[in-house]
């Protein structure tokens, strides 16, 4: 387990079927937006979350305010809307072979390989607090050990960490630097 | 002591590990792989309780789930729990077990004596008796709970770990019997997820107790174990032993209970893991295949200790190579019976005789016993017991054609064990939980499983009423393959064959639900129909005769298959004695509900870990830290803590909240707002949207102004309230009350998603951003100007303005609107700098004597103005009409609750408006929530004016200030109400104006 602090998270709104709105993003971040519900592109470094059918979450290492300003820029005159929702939100990492079971214990969702894989993202449940989760689609979460972060609200990350770590305790859990 | 009943060798247990436990103090001794009945009977004890209503001596019946005699109080304060039955308690080195029913001792029991007196505890003996008067019901209450034996709770806090955990699969398969691992082998072939639930801790299910069953030529537990080990290697195969599937609810959603360490010695229970687990379980297919429960014969006195089911004896001498007698009789109406007189008499066991109410005995058993010269006493039945403690005698006579009577007064024979059995009854427990209807079936004399009305289930084996053991498996292998296959899994290459074996059944059988004796029923001798809650066959006629017809009110009055039983031995005994009584059919009289949980579950893994600091969130704002240093007492907000107050040393609240209230007034004070719910809103349409959601007018708000907004219900009802400002031309902020910010989003979500999806409007919360806080009071200017680029003059930043800048070098976003009627800014910074902004205001506000007020001096703030709090002068019934508020109800536009306001009953004149209240005299401080009456009576009730929704005492008045809601108030202005205190005095108020201080506004406008 590890917090990743000070993580940049933009709210992106707009219409998927607007090309003049998908080119603006694209023309700003690089990835393309994902269309299709529960997937992610992009990589650590910029990563686009399908949230809603009008809903993305662009998430970076930090610099919430530039990523901000800069689809904002991009996006003068074209139905949407950019909220930096960075300081609103803090990230956790779980990671290791039985990181699914420790999951399961709070989520109601089904998070089996074949129907949660590597990049893909959802909104549900931990314990008793709402969270945003994304499976890495990185080489270190192979399904053997699948690596996932969590994305919850700022006031709710001390009663989900401390969820977590007493989740995790029955298979032994190591807390690390993010 | 010695295992004097230990057979010399065969059976499932592990002879070299002695395993030491105490039974009611005793210490005894069994091996690993015994249960607690099984090591009780192997040192002779049959005798485990007393019954629940007569006391009677009671002994081991069943060899599972079904027992209802032997419950046990297992473990000592605090970890005690009770209800386990002693034959599926898995023993351990060091468990400690207690008989649950019988004081002082399970050998000399007091309560006894009810047993002499049992004519005066007829069936609805508590109804009858506890009746009156009403008040006394709590002390019967009392005696009845202390003499019904129930087991007893631990008097301390249970110092277990529970847990809980979500689970999903594509096949579920109940019970790890030859039907269930048929099933769940073909199942998971083909790759298809499988959880395998097996109560047991091993699986096999009957063919643990029945070794000379064979499958596909082998010996079956050969089979069992290959099974097991290709289940174990299938990577999408999940194994819960000592697992119970305890219920099952609409959509196949199932819950499990996992005894995770309870079978472990207390010693070696390791400290990471919880003693039970509850599974909460989602499936897309269902297998049950639960097996079946052997149904005893009701005849005079069957309750004694060694009077057991005849395939619990079987299973304790096979399984557990346990001699549960000497000298044995077997009572049986069907074929199946022999089985436990055969392997009794292999085991050593002399068999006095197979008493057998069938006119002609026959059958492949039957044949088998005569062969081996088994007495067999054709067309008898058992009439009567004898035996204190233990049976010592049965005795035997001839039926009649009809089977109603007996002849003569039989033949006595000795014995220490008489088992018996009466057909067999399928476990549909959990499919009729999930409402699947059951069908009569004559032949088997049995409820089988009919109708499902769930998606994906199928009932296999017993549990369907299939018998034959290679019945069982070709059902559970075609379940198994159907269900995998609706599911897209299908095995690759050719199709296996169905495991195979011989296919016989239990029967022929004739059947007797009750069992004559040489005296009538209820006339000397009992027919017990439900040992445990010592229901008889004269109970259930007694019920008939009072008047009770539906089975449903027979099984209440009578308590029949109530408890942990849930009907498991009695139901179709009970049902059948009705239907005689009744000259109706078994299935005329139907079947009672069966409920979760099919065995008691803990409430432990229902609370899981939801327990001391994981509870509950707990969230705080980015100033928390600062709070709990200066001593701040706090208040819940929802799952908020929000500051209450900073009491200095010596001060109570009254004290500390007039000194933050006066501090505010006179220089300066500052409070953390942070909780405060906000939304950002963009998009061209976004004034559009809040005309529409809000009373009054947004259109022409000017950027980088703020407004005072209300939104109503549908129902025209005040729903929240707060400021929102104008960001840019499509660009809103808005805030929400703190306990409202997440229902007021799904509103207005709703409204746009819904009804309004042609406007271009997003909404964010950005609640959490932000952190916030208002410092208030005459130098508020002074403070900021020192720390803000921002421009702070009246003309450049007047009252209802915002402005962007830096405060103490972070982007903030400042807004100037009061709550508390001072000169008032709203500073908003990126929430992880909000603790070093706030403390950088602290510093700097020193020399102005700045003072943190909480939550309590910002009520108190806000009364003097007369301002609302939703939840306080609102719930849910307050229009603005009524709070006065019709200034900010818009005439022109339309808006969410317009139309309900033009009722007629929102102008009624006497609806209860919002008032101000002075008291008479001064220093008098209302309670918030007394009633206001306008004329005091010598007695409640009175008729009530309304109730007082905030009351205070406000050092800047120097009086109590009040407001309330009170019909027709508006009209009341300038006149008295009264407010009757719980203590006999009357507090006598004049109905005022609201607004208590600074009415024109001149001090928030500075």
């Amino acid at each position: 387990m590890a917090e990743l602090p000070f993580r940049a998270m933009v709210a992106l709104r707009g219409r998927s079927d607007d090309p003049r709105f998908l080119s603006a993003v694209k023309q700003a971040q690089g990835p393309d937006l994902p269309l299709e519900a529960g997937l992610t592109s992009g990589d650590e470094n910029l990563r686009l979350l399908w949230l809603g059918p009008d809903e993305w979450w662009a998430v970076a290492r930090d610099g919430g305010p530039e990523l901000a300003a800069k689809l904002k820029d991009a996006l003068q005159g074209v139905r949407s809307s950019v909220v930096d929702v960075s300081e609103a939100h803090a990230t956790i990492e779980i990671a290791g072979p039985r990181s699914r079971d420790v999951l399961m214990k709070g989520c109601p969702l089904d998070l089996h390989s074949r129907l949660f894989g590597p990049g893909q993202c959802t909104r549900s449940l931990i314990a008793k607090a709402e969270c945003t989760l994304l499976q890495l689609a990185d080489e270190q979460s192979a399904e053997a050990e699948p690596a996932y972060q969590l994305i919850v609200r700022r006031s709710f990350a001390e009663y989900v960490w401390c969820w977590l770590e007493d989740a995790a305790r029955e298979y032994g859990v190591t807390v690390v630097a993010g | 002591m010695a295992q004097d009943f230990r057979l010399p060798q065969g059976g499932l247990i592990d002879r070299s590990r002695l395993v030491s436990f105490t039974f009611n103090g005793k210490t005894l001794n069994g091996f690993a792989g015994d249960s607690l009945a099984s090591a009780l009977l192997a040192n002779g004890i049959h005798l485990v309780g007393r019954s629940f209503k007569y006391h009677r001596p009671r002994g081991i019946v069943s060899a599972g789930a079904e027992e209802p005699n032997a419950l046990i109080q297992l473990g000592e304060d605090p970890r005690t729990d009770p209800n386990h039955r002693a034959p599926q308690i898995e023993l351990y080195d060091g468990l400690k077990a207690k008989t649950q029913n019988a004081w002082p001792s399970v050998e000399f029991d007091v309560g006894a004596l009810n047993n002499k007196l049992s004519r005066m505890l007829p069936a609805g003996f508590y109804y009858k008796t506890f009746m009156w008067p009403a008040a006394m019901w709590m002390k019967y209450e009392h005696f009845i709970r202390q003499a019904a034996g129930l087991g007893t709770a631990p008097t301390e806090r249970d110092p277990d770990c529970y847990d809980k955990t979500h689970a999903h699969c594509d096949v579920l398969v109940v019970g790890a019997g030859p039907a269930g691992l048929a099933a769940a082998l073909a199942a998971a072939r083909g790759g298809a997820r499988v959880i395998l639930v097996e109560q047991d801790h091993a699986l096999g299910g009957s063919l643990l107790s029945t070794p000379d069953e064979e499958i596909d030529g082998k010996p079956a537990l050969e089979w069992v174990a290959a099974a097991e080990a290709e289940l174990a290697e299938l990577p999408e195969v999940r194994i819960l032993k000592r697992t119970q599937c305890f219920a099952y609810f609409d959509h196949n959603y199932l819950g499990l209970i996992e005894k995770v360490t309870d079978h472990l010695p207390p010693v070696e229970k390791p400290e990471h893991l919880p003693r039970q687990r509850l599974w909460k379980l989602r499936t897309k297919q269902v297998v049950l295949a639960t097996g079946a429960i052997e149904r005893p014969l009701v005849f005079s006195d069957n309750d004694r200790p060694g009077i057991m089911m005849a395939n619990a004896a079987r299973t304790y001498v096979n399984r557990y190579a346990v001699k549960p007698g000497k000298r044995a009789v077997v009572f049986t109406n069907n074929d199946g019976g022999y089985a436990a007189a055969l392997d009794l008499k292999k085991a050593g066991i002399e068999v006095a005789c197979v008493v057998d109410a069938r006119a002609a005995a026959v059958g492949r058993l039957t044949d088998q016993a005569e062969a081996e010269g088994l007495r067999i006493l054709a067309d008898q039945a058992i009439i009567g017991t004898e035996g204190e403690k233990r049976v010592s005698k049965v005795r035997v006579a001839p039926l009649s054609e009809d089977g109603t009577r007996v002849f003569g007064g039989g033949e006595t024979i000795d014995c220490d064990l008489a088992v018996s059995s009466g057909g067999w009854t399928p476990v549909v427990h959990l499919f009729s939980q999930s409402k699947g209807s059951l069908r009569w079936d004559e032949d088997l004399s049995c409820y089988r499983p009919d109708k499902s009305m769930q998606a994906g289930q199928a009932v296999v084996g017993s549990a369907n009423g299939s018998f034959g053991l290679a019945g069982c498996l070709a059902e559970g292998d075609a379940a198994g393959t159907k269900a995998a296959a609706e599911v897209g899994f299908k095995a690759k290459g050719r199709k296996r064959k169905a495991p195979e074996a011989e296919d016989y059944t239990f029967l022929p059988a004739r059947w007797i639900y009750l069992v004559p004796s040489d005296k009538p029923v209820g006339h000397g001798g009992k027919h017990f129909v439900d040992q445990q809650n010592d229901v008889t066959a004269a109970d259930l006629k007694l019920a008939l005769r009072e008047g009770y017809r539906s089975i449903e009110h027979v099984k209440r009055y009578t308590t029949t298959g109530m408890g942990t039983d849930q009907g498991k031995l009695g139901n179709v005994n009970a049902i059948g004695i009705v239907a005689e009584e009744l000259g109706k059919t078994l299935p005329e009289v139907g079947v009672t509900t069966f409920r979760p949980p099919y065995t008691p579950v803990t409430f432990g893994i229902f609370a899981g870990r939801d327990v001391d600091d994981l509870l509950d969130p707990v969230r705080t704002t980015p100033m928390h830290s600062w709070h709990e240093r200066n001593g701040a007492e706090f208040e819940d907000v929802g799952q908020w803590k929000r500051a209450w107050y900073y009491p200095k040393a010596g001060e109570d609240i009254h004290a500390a909240v007039n000194r933050e209230v006066e501090a505010t007034r006179r220089s300066l004070g500052i409070l953390d707002a942070s909780t405060l719910g906000k939304i950002d809103i963009q998009g061209a349409d976004s004034a559009e949207f809040l005309n529409r959601i809000y009373t009054n007018a947004w259109s022409k708000l000017a950027v980088g102004r703020c407004r005072y907004g209300l939104m109503l219900n549908e129902d025209g009802m005040v729903m929240d309230d707060g400021v929102t400002s104008r960001l840019g031309e499509n660009h809103f902020i808005m805030t929400t009350t703190t306990g409202n910010a997440a229902p007021v989003l799904a509103h207005l979500e709703e409204w746009l998603q819904t009804e309004w999806p042609e406007l271009d409007v997003y909404l964010t919360s950005v609640t959490e951003e932000f952190a916030t806080m208002t410092i208030s009071g005459p130098n508020a200017r002074r403070l900021l100007a020192e720390i803000t680029d921002i421009e702070l003059s009246p003309n450049a930043l007047p009252h209802m303005a915002l402005a962007l800048g830096e405060v103490a070098g972070v982007p903030a976003r400042v807004f100037r609107i009061s709550f508390t009627g001072e000169l008032s800014y709203e500073i908003n910074v990126p929430a992880s700098y909000g603790l070093y902004v706030w403390q950088s205001l602290i510093r700097v506000g020193e020399k102005y004597g700045i003072t943190p007020y909480g939550t309590e001096a910002m009520h108190v703030l806000r009364a003097e103005k007369g301002f609302i709090i939703v939840g306080q002068e609102t719930d849910g019934s307050v229009t603005p009409l009524d709070l006065g508020m019709d200034w900010i109800v818009s005439k022109k536009k339309d808006f969410i609750g317009k139309r309900s306001l033009t009722r007629s009953d929102m102008s009624k004149p006497d609806r209860k408006q919002l008032v101000g209240l002075l008291t008479d005299d001064p220093k008098s401080v209302l309670e918030e929530g007394a009633a206001l009456v306008e004329t005091v009576l010598d007695k409640p009730p009175m008729p009530m004016l309304g109730h007082v929704t905030s009351s205070y005492w406000s050092p800047n008045c120097g009086r109590s200030i009040a407001m309330a809601l009170i019909k027709g108030g508006q009209a009341r202005m300038g006149m008295k109400v009264h407010a009757p205190t719980a203590d006999g005095r009357v507090i006598t108020c004049t109905v005022a104006d609201p607004v208590f201080f600074d009415k024109d506004g001149e001090r928030l406008r500075a």
